[in-house]
C-alpha cells in the first residue's frame, strides 16, 4: 500500500455503511488492527491510502466497499503474518476462514499463494485455519504441500499439539 | 471424549460437538456449535430430510446426547467458523445414498453436487462437512455395499409418497439399492469419541462400538 498523508479523511466524516454484512466486515477488519496496538487512526490512514493508491476519489461509503474487497482477499495473509506474540483476539480465525473461502470463490485457489509466504514465520493458529479451510483445494493452492510439511515445526515451537491440529490433512 | 446428555452439553471457545437424536431410520445426527462464537446459544446444523438442511436451537426436544470433538482448539474454531458461514446460507441438498460419489460435496460457496452423487443422508452430511476441513473419522471404502436394500427401498418409498413427493429423487435413490453403503449416525458416533490421530475407523471398528452408542438413544 502507498502512504499518502495528504488525503486523510476528515475526523468529522460520518461513515455510511451500506449493509450489515459490510459493517461486520469492517468491524472484523478493524478489530485485529486495534488489538495489535495500532491506533484507530492508522486504520483510516490505511483506508485512505488504499483508495488513493488506486486512483479513486470516493466517498467514505465507496471506500468501505473497496476496503471490503481488500478484506476479502488479503485478510488471510494479514492474519498469517501477524506476530506470533501478538494478542490473539476471539473472532480472528473466523476472518481467516472466511477470507480463504472468499479468495477462492472470487478468484481461484491459485490466488491463495502460500509460496509467497514464509511459512516458518507464520502465526501458527492462522496457519492451521488456512490449511484446514483450503484443504479441498490442496492440489491447486500453490505451496500447500510445503506449508503442511513445515507446519509441525511452526506449531510445536508455539507449544501447540501439531499431531492433533494437523490430523487428517495429509490424506 | 464421551457422550453426555444433550441438556448437559457446554461448549467452550473453539469447540464443536456431534449430536444424536432418534430418527426415522433409527438415529439422526447433527453438529452443534456456538451461534456467534461467543455466546452460550447453542445451535445444531443437521440434514433433516430431502431439501431440508436445518439450523435449530440445541438441545430442543429431540436431541438426546452429544459428544465434544477433541480435534484441537484451533481446528475446532476453524470448523466452528465454517459452520457459522454455512448456517448463514443453508444449502438445499437431496436425500441420497451414493456415498462413494459424495466426497467433495462441500466446496466453494457451500454444497455442490459432485459428479455421480445423488445427495447425502444426515450422517454423510456430517461426514462431508468434516471431510471439507480434512477430518476423516471413518474410511467409507471399508463399508459394505449392497447389503442395505431394504433401507434404500424405504427411503425411496418415502421420497415417492411423502408430504412433498420427489419422484425424480426417489428413482435416483432406488437405482442405488444394490450398491449403496449405509453410514449409520450411531456408527459415526464411535470414532467421534476418539482423538483424530486415531482416525479413520474401519467398518469393523465402528460397527463393533456401535451398540454402545445406540443404547444411549434407548
Amino acid at each position: 500500500m502507498m502512504r499518502s498523508n495528504q488525503n486523510q479523511l476528515p475526523n468529522s466524516s460520518v461513515l455510511t455503511i451500506p449493509s450489515r454484512d459490510a459493517a461486520e466486515d469492517l468491524y472484523e477488519f478493524v478489530l485485529p488492527i486495534i488489538d495489535s496496538g495500532a491506533r484507530p487512526g492508522d486504520f483510516w490512514t490505511e483506508l485512505t491510502d488504499w483508495t488513493c493508491s488506486n486512483g479513486i476519489n470516493s466517498s467514505l461509503q465507496k471506500a468501505v466497499q473497496i476496503n471490503q474487497a481488500s478484506v476479502d482477499t488479503h485478510m488471510w495473509y494479514h492474519n498469517l503474518m501477524r506476530p506470533v506474540d501478538a494478542p490473539f483476539v476471539r473472532g480472528e480465525i473466523f476472518t481467516t476462514v472466511r477470507s480463504v473461502r472468499r479468495t477462492i470463490q472470487k478468484h481461484s485457489p491459485e490466488a491463495l499463494d502460500l509460496n509467497a509466504v514464509d511459512i516458518t514465520q507464520c502465526h501458527p493458529k492462522h496457519l492451521i485455519a488456512v490449511l484446514r479451510s483450503s484443504y479441498p483445494w490442496k492440489d491447486k493452492v500453490p505451496g500447500w504441500g510445503v506449508a503442511l510439511s513445515k507446519a509441525p515445526e511452526v506449531l510445536e515451537r508455539a507449544g501447540i499439539n501439531a499431531r492433533r491440529e494437523l490430523a487428517g490433512l495429509d490424506r | 471424549m464421551q457422550f453426555v446428555p444433550a441438556g448437559e452439553l457446554r461448549l467452550t471457545y473453539g469447540q464443536i460437538a456431534f449430536a444424536l437424536a432418534k430418527g426415522n431410520f433409527g438415529s439422526h445426527a447433527g453438529l452443534v456449535f456456538r451461534e456467534d462464537g461467543a455466546s452460550e446459544n447453542l445451535r445444531v446444523l443437521h440434514f433433516e430430510w430431502n431439501d431440508k438442511v436445518k439450523i435449530s436451537a440445541f438441545p430442543g426436544q429431540a436431541w438426546r446426547v452429544a459428544c465434544v470433538l477433541d480435534i484441537g482448539e484451533t481446528t475446532g474454531e476453524s470448523m466452528e467458523s465454517y459452520l457459522r458461514l454455512l448456517s448463514k446460507n443453508l444449502p438445499k441438498i437431496k436425500y441420497g445414498v451414493n456415498v462413494d460419489a459424495a466426497g467433495g460435496s462441500f466446496v466453494d460457496a457451500g454444497y455442490v453436487v459432485p459428479p455421480g452423487s445423488d445427495g447425502l443422508t444426515c450422517s454423510t452430511f456430517v461426514w462431508a462437512i468434516l471431510k471439507y476441513q480434512g477430518l476423516h473419522p471413518v474410511d467409507l471404502s471399508t463399508w459394505p455395499a449392497g447389503v442395505n436394500v431394504e433401507w434404500v427401498r424405504e427411503i425411496a418409498r418415502i421420497l415417492y409418497t411423502g408430504e412433498v413427493p420427489d419422484f425424480q429423487q426417489g428413482a435416483k435413490v432406488n437405482a442405488q439399492a444394490d450398491s449403496a453403503k449405509r453410514l449409520k449416525p450411531t456408527e459415526l458416533g464411535v470414532p467421534i469419541q476418539e482423538v483424530p490421530e486415531d482416525w479413520p475407523f474401519t467398518f469393523n471398528q465402528a460397527s463393533a462400538g456401535e451398540p454402545a452408542v445406540s443404547v444411549l438413544l434407548s
